[in-house]
Order: C-alpha cells, then sequence, then structure tokens
C-alpha cells in the first residue's frame, strides 16, 4: 500500500518548522513565502493547521496542465511538477482546491511548484515536533487512531463493569 | 551573507523619512546579532544619559543571524532602547513570528529614531515601506488594534503594537507582537508611545540563506534530539508551561510570597502548573521554529474572571498569585489577560501591586489614596488596578510608575522588591544564592533571564549545585551572563539551553553563519556584550553602587522552609565576581579590559 501524509490539526502548535525545512529543502533558504506546506493560522481561536497538497485521485492541476508537465510518480505516490515541461501558464493554481499551488520567481523566470514529497521522505513530517504531520500507510495510521477511541470505549467499559 | 539579511531599517519619525543602510559585517561578527547588535548600534548612536522619553532616545528591534531560521526556536528578536523604568540599557527578548517576518523582509535591525507629530503605524511590505496614520487606533487594545489592521492589510502581516499602557507612558508597558507574546520588561512599549508609533507591521518574501544546508541538518537533528532527552524541555515545558516551577521552587522554599516576606505559599498548589493544566489549559502553542511549545492557550469559561487567551507563565502566575497572597488561579489568569490587552508587564505589575499590599497593611497608604481595599489576598481588588493602571486612572497613575517610585514616594523604598528600579521575579535569592548575584548584577535591573542560576541551583542542569551556599556562584554566574548574551544575540530561545550547551549553540551559529568563530571567540561575544552594557549603564549614571539588593533579602532571614535562616551573602559574591570579571575591586570595568574586549 502506498503512503499517504496525514495532518493531524489537534497537534499543531504553530511552531511553522514545517514551512521552515521545506523552503530549506526546495530552495536552500529559509523562507516560509517559497514553502510547500503552509501553516494557516486563526489567530482570534488560536488555532493553527499545516496546509499542503494531498496528491488527490483524480488531480485537477494534472487534469488541466496544457503540457502534461503534472505527474503521478509511481514510487511515491505524490502528484508532480515535471519543472522541464512546465510552462508556467499558472493554470494548475487556478483549479487547485486546496490552493497547495504556488509560483515562484527564479533567475528571472516564473514557474510554479508544489510539494513532490520530498521523493518519499517528507521533511516537513521529520522534523514535525509534535507528529501533526505524519507519512505512512494508511491504514497503519488509521489503526493508531482507532486504537486511541477503542482505548477510551475500553476504560468506559471498565468504568461501567 | 549567509545567516544575516544584510540590511539595517532606519525610520526617522520626526522627519518622516526611510533609510536603507548595509550592515557592517565586521560589527555582525563581533556582536552577532539582536541583543549584541542591537545594544551597539544603541550605544554608538545615543547619549546615555539621555530622557528615555524624550526624541532623542531610539528604539532598535533587532533580530539575530538564527531568528527565522528552523534553529531551534529561531524566533527571537530584541527591542533595545534606554529603559524609563530603570535608566539603564534596556533589552527585551520577544518571539512569535512577527521577529522573523522581519527578516524575509530583508532586514536585521530596524531603528526609530525622533518622534512623530501625530500616532503612527509602520507598514514595511518587503523593500516598500510607509508611514501611516493611526489616529483611529490610539486608545485601543492589543488584540483590537491586531484586528483592525489584519482585517485591513490581511493575515500575511505580521504585527507588533503597543496598547493603551504604552501610550499612557506606563513605566512598564511593554510592546506586544502578534498578539500574545511580549517584549516586556523594562517599559520598553512606553519608549515606542513616546514617539507616537503605536505599530509596526510586516511581511517578507525573502529567505535567510545558509552557509552549510547539510551540516545544519546534522546539527539541527543532534539538537532535537536533547531537547527530547531533556525532563525539562521534552515534559515539563510542554507538559505544564513555565508555570511547572511553582510546584519545584515552593517545595525548595524560595517561591516569594506577599512581597517577600516569606519564601512558601500555602496556596501554592492551587495556582501550579498542575492546576493550571487541569482546569483552564485548552492547548499548548509555539514560537516559530520551536519543539517545546511552552505557550500555554487558556480559558475561563464563565463568571467574573471569564477570558480566552494565552499564558499565564510562572512568573506571571506567582507575581498576581503567592506575590499578592492570591491562590484564586481564574483571577491571576484574568489580570494576565488585561495585562495582555493593555501592554503590561506582568512582573512588574504584580510586585508592585504586592508593594502597594504591604504598604496598606503597615498603615503606610490609605484605602482613601487607593480607592482600593488592596490587602493581600484581595483578588478583585487586584484585577481592578491592574486596569486601572494600563489608563493610569486613580492609584492606577501612581502604580503605574512601578514598585520602586511608589515606595520611595512615601518614604519607604525598602518595600520595592527591586534592584537598579526593576522589580525582582519568582525565586527568593535567600533560598538560591546564585540568583541573588545576578539580580544585583544584572545591567537591566532585576531579571532572572540574564543569568538563570535556578538551571542549576533548583534544577540541577546542566550539574545540580547546593542553592544555599555562596561558594563558587561568581563564576557560575559570570558563565551563565556571557552565555545568555550569545543565545539572546543568536536569536534562540534561552529555554534551548535547558538540553543544549555552548558547543550546540555555537554549531548552530557556524553551520548557518559560517564566518569561522571558534567556540572561544563566541563567548567572547557575550562577554563583549555585558561590558558594553555596563559601560552604558555607568555613563548613563547607574554605576556599581547600584549593584544591590533590596534591603530585605540581605538583612532579614527567611523565616522558615529548606533556606530558614538564611540572608543572601552579596558582598563575599560581588567581590569575587567583580574579581572575575576583571573590573577594578570597586566594580568599575578597566580600559584593559575594554581594549581586551575591543568594544
Amino acid at each position: 500500500m502506498r503512503k499517504t501524509l496525514l495532518i493531524n490539526p489537534k497537534k499543531c502548535t504553530g511552531c511553522r518548522t514545517c514551512e521552515l525545512v521545506c523552503s530549506l529543502e526546495h530552495t536552500d533558504e529559509f523562507n516560509p513565502s517559497l514553502s510547500r506546506v503552509t501553516m494557516i493560522n486563526f489567530p482570534e481561536e488560536i488555532i493553527t493547521i499545516p496546509v499542503t497538497c494531498l496528491h488527490c485521485q483524480e488531480p485537477s492541476c494534472k487534469n488541466v496542465c496544457p503540457t502534461g508537465a503534472i505527474e503521478r510518480d509511481k514510487e511515491t505516490g505524490a502528484v508532480v511538477i515535471v519543472d522541464e515541461k512546465c510552462i508556467g501558464c499558472n493554470m494548475c493554481l487556478m483549479v487547485c482546491h486546496i490552493g497547495a499551488i504556488s509560483t515562484v520567481e527564479q533567475e528571472r523566470l516564473e514557474y510554479n511548484v508544489k510539494c513532490n514529497l520530498c521523493d518519499g521522505e517528507p521533511e516537513c513530517v521529520e522534523f514535525c515536533p509534535t507528529g501533526a504531520l505524519e507519512f505512512g500507510r494508511p491504514d497503519d495510521m488509521l489503526l493508531t487512531r482507532k486504537k486511541k477511541v477503542a482505548n477510551q470505549l475500553r476504560s468506559l467499559i471498565e468504568e461501567a463493569i | 551573507m549567509n545567516g544575516w539579511m544584510g540590511q539595517i531599517l532606519r525610520i526617522n519619525l520626526t522627519e518622516e523619512t526611510v533609510n536603507v543602510e548595509e550592515l557592517d559585517q565586521t560589527l555582525a561578527k563581533d556582536y552577532i546579532g539582536a541583543r549584541g547588535l542591537g545594544t551597539k548600534i544603541f550605544c554608538d548612536e545615543v547619549e546615555p544619559t539621555v530622557d528615555p522619553l524624550a526624541h532623542e532616545n531610539k528604539l532598535i528591534f533587532a533580530t539575530g543571524p538564527l531568528t527565522g531560521t528552523a534553529a531551534v526556536s529561531g524566533s527571537r528578536y530584541n527591542v533595545v532602547t534606554k529603559s524609563p523604568l530603570t535608566g539603564t540599557i534596556a533589552a527585551s527578548n520577544s518571539g512569535g513570528y512577527f521577529p522573523s517576518e522581519l527578516k524575509y523582509a530583508g532586514y536585521d535591525v530596524v531603528i526609530f529614531e525622533g518622534k512623530a507629530s501625530r500616532p503612527v503605524y509602520i507598514v514595511i511590505d518587503d523593500d516598500q515601506v510607509k508611514i501611516e496614520s493611526a489616529e483611529e487606533l490610539w486608545g485601543e487594545t492589543i488584540l483590537e488594534t491586531d484586528n483592525q489592521l489584519r482585517a485591513k492589510y490581511g493575515d500575511n502581516f505580521r504585527i507588533a503594537a503597543i496598547g493603551p499602557a504604552g501610550e499612557n507612558l506606563v513605566k512598564f508597558a511593554c510592546i506586544m507582537n502578534d498578539r500574545e507574546r511580549a517584549a516586556g520588561r523594562s517599559g520598553v512599549g512606553a519608549v515606542m508611545g513616546s514617539k507616537n508609533l503605536k505599530a509596526v507591521i510586516v511581511r517578507g518574501t525573502q529567505g535567510v540563506r545558509v552557509a552549510n544546508k547539510g551540516k545544519f541538518k546534522d546539527v539541527l537533528r543532534n539538537c532535537l534530539g536533547k531537547i527530547k532527552e531533556s525532563g525539562v524541555t521534552n515534559e515539563g515545558l510542554p507538559a505544564l508551561g513555565t508555570a511547572v516551577l511553582v510546584n519545584i521552587i515552593s517545595e525548595h522554599g524560595n517561591l516569594p510570597t506577599r512581597n517577600f516576606q516569606k519564601g512558601n505559599f500555602e496556596g501554592a498548589e492551587q495556582v501550579s502548573g498542575e492546576a493550571l493544566a487541569d482546569e483552564l489549559l485548552v492547548k499548548n502553542k509555539a514560537c516559530a521554529g520551536c519543539p517545546i511549545g511552552c505557550g500555554r492557550v487558556s480559558l475561563v469559561p464563565d463568571g467574573e474572571y471569564k477570558g480566552f487567551g494565552e499564558g499565564p507563565e510562572y512568573e506571571t502566575l506567582w507575581a498576581f498569585g503567592p506575590d499578592c497572597g492570591i491562590d484564586n488561579l481564574e483571577a491571576i489568569t484574568k489580570a494576565n489577560f488585561i495585562c495582555n490587552e493593555l501592554g503590561l508587564d506582568t512582573i512588574t505589575m504584580g510586585t508592585t501591586i504586592a508593594c502597594a499590599m504591604e504598604m496598606y497593611e503597615e498603615g503606610i497608604i490609605t484605602k482613601d489614596e487607593l480607592g482600593l481595599e488592596l490587602e493581600f489576598g484581595n483578588a478583585q481588588a487586584m484585577v481592578e488596578a491592574v486596569k486601572l493602571t494600563g489608563t493610569r486612572e486613580g492609584i492606577g497613575d501612581l502604580l503605574a510608575e512601578g514598585s520602586y517610585r511608589l515606595a520611595e514616594k512615601y518614604d519607604c523604598p525598602e518595600y520595592s522588591m527591586s534592584s537598579k528600579k526593576q522589580e525582582y521575579p519568582a525565586y527568593d535569592p535567600r533560598g538560591s544564592q546564585g540568583m541573588g548575584l545576578e539580580y544585583a548584577t544584572s545591567n537591566r535591573g532585576g531579571c532572572h533571564v540574564r543569568g538563570y542560576l535556578t538551571s542549576p541551583e533548583i534544577l540541577g542542569i546542566p550539574e545540580a549545585i547546593d542553592p544555599l551556599t555562596i561558594e563558587g556562584k561568581a563564576e557560575w554566574v559570570k558563565i551563565f551572563q556571557d552565555l545568555t548574551g550569545v543565545v539572546d544575540a543568536s536569536g534562540i530561545c534561552l529555554f534551548t539551553t535547558f538540553a543544549l550547551g555552548g558547543g550546540d549553540i555555537h554549531e548552530l551559529l557556524e553551520a548557518v553563519t559560517g564566518v569561522g568563530y571558534t567556540e572561544e571567540e563566541m563567548m567572547k561575544v557575550g562577554e563583549r556584550i555585558w561590558n558594553l552594557e555596563r559601560l552604558f549603564n555607568y555613563e548613563a549614571g547607574v554605576g556599581p553602587d547600584e549593584d544591590k539588593l533590596a534591603k530585605r533579602l540581605v538583612e532579614e532571614p527567611l523565616p522558615e522552609g529548606p533556606a530558614e535562616g538564611k540572608v543572601v551573602g552579596l558582598e563575599t559574591m560581588l567581590e569575587e565576581y567583580y574579581q572575575l570579571r576583571g573590573w577594578t575591586p570597586e566594580g568599575d570595568v578597566k580600559e584593559e579590559k575594554i581594549a581586551e574586549l575591543g568594544i
């Protein structure tokens, strides 16, 4: 089974380490504005949630790309942009439901970038200090969640009996 | 440059001019950044005798080379100015997101000079910098100011602002950023208010470059491993916040109670980190790049102290709690929220109220003068006093001057628990002798975050030493003060030092900047900062005579608990300390030391 990226909003403390290590990995500098993952902040409620590409099963970005620059990586399952084919038309930006694709300017050229799951070893996941970002087989990760709920049920049952 | 952005932004509020200057690379290497670089620039440009609230005083926001990086907790900046509370140099440290954003906008340092002719705020949008009218924001709380500016400019801007306390020149007003992070101590918010500067908002799209990416990641992994292994950074702080200390300090009998009349509080359990986690904690919150996440988000769901926000920290819990004889956690939390809204330093606020409470109980100040039944334990009166102070109404006008000026007005300065007119935080130095030396010698007055001797004396980090003796403490204080200077200058959080040592910080600095420091040279920067601050204070008229403690701490023995019968053995420690610092026996910085450090 293919690994997938899961977001656990409740575990996010808003440290933005994901943005920092992502930009370091992909742009060689610390620059949240170039990060492929973005921490969204709701200041009044003091809630933070990391948002990034969910690598959809039917990716609109891939479907709309006029040059076929967006592909699914066979190894990692990531929806990736092939730089050489990208003409920077921004069509993918327009259709992405998540807002996970951005435009960057490098050496006077604009082109589109997005999360590529760091070729199967996402930096954001490695360095996330709280486990708010997870990468693994969905059945494994969801089993952990199910176990947590089961444990709560178990103690309720034990209390009742 | 790697680490540094290489630019200084200078904003003259009188002339309404904006200039960008190149950062001198030698200066950056010699002072690193933040508290170091900010202080150096400040001392070069400002007359030490300046009136802190006059337009000739300057206000400097300074980041470090690790600010805005993923180096553990690289989120800090320092606000450097001359303090209206102490008359000394002030460097007030804060985290959150705002400091990193200054870097992303392209600036290591922002200098505010002069005074605006009307209330203004500054918009820094990468290289576009504007001065806008803040007439409509003047008088608003921190949260309302933040709401209005975000409504106008969007959530991508990070905001630092003053509240009514800063506008009203309360001598211990803070500058708050990202709503509830504070450059808290020494009244830097009053200086901002004196310049008619309500807020600074910033957005940046530039990157902080790193000298050696591969090495950085290795060093970071190593540092994160150490933070995971430490009981303080991996368990205590995340689970209970800084409030983890209430029960620990209380057990050692040095939790100052009722204005330092004793060192143990009967209601400590009710105001502990454990009680906070059980009753009010919603979740943890971290500053940028921080794996610890000590920040608390708390909720008082209903009742007269209803509220929601960040805090309370240990110092705050203590100042409004045990120091005022109060064990009502909800009232303490409410006082914290009000301070955050008005922009008040919770330590000086709580301890000034505690001072007034003792003066009231001793009959020095009357209920008529106070307008409040300000007796120890009266939570309602305490909360009311906080509100009055932010707006300088009634007795608030006098409380707004801090405990020293309050007590001095009634000819009883000994009731102020302060050094250099800044109030002590939450550790009774009679039960933590090294902390006493730290309080007495700190360049910004009573303060725990210049050389946190609680770490070895109470927490046993990096090794346990006896809190009740004075032997060897001078050396510990010197090393801690110098290392803290380096930590503050680099732009990371002091809390990392519960798990990391000088060697780790050196590796982080080297991986990011690549300037080729040795660890010894790095520590020398800490010593350079310390001596520079001291020289400024001397010129400002706050000399070695002020390296002293409140009379109570050196004359009145603690009445009970593990430190019963103890006073602080300051004189002996001070003598040894001056010698280790290479100063004269009178505490003056020698010419040779100035030359050696290249100040």
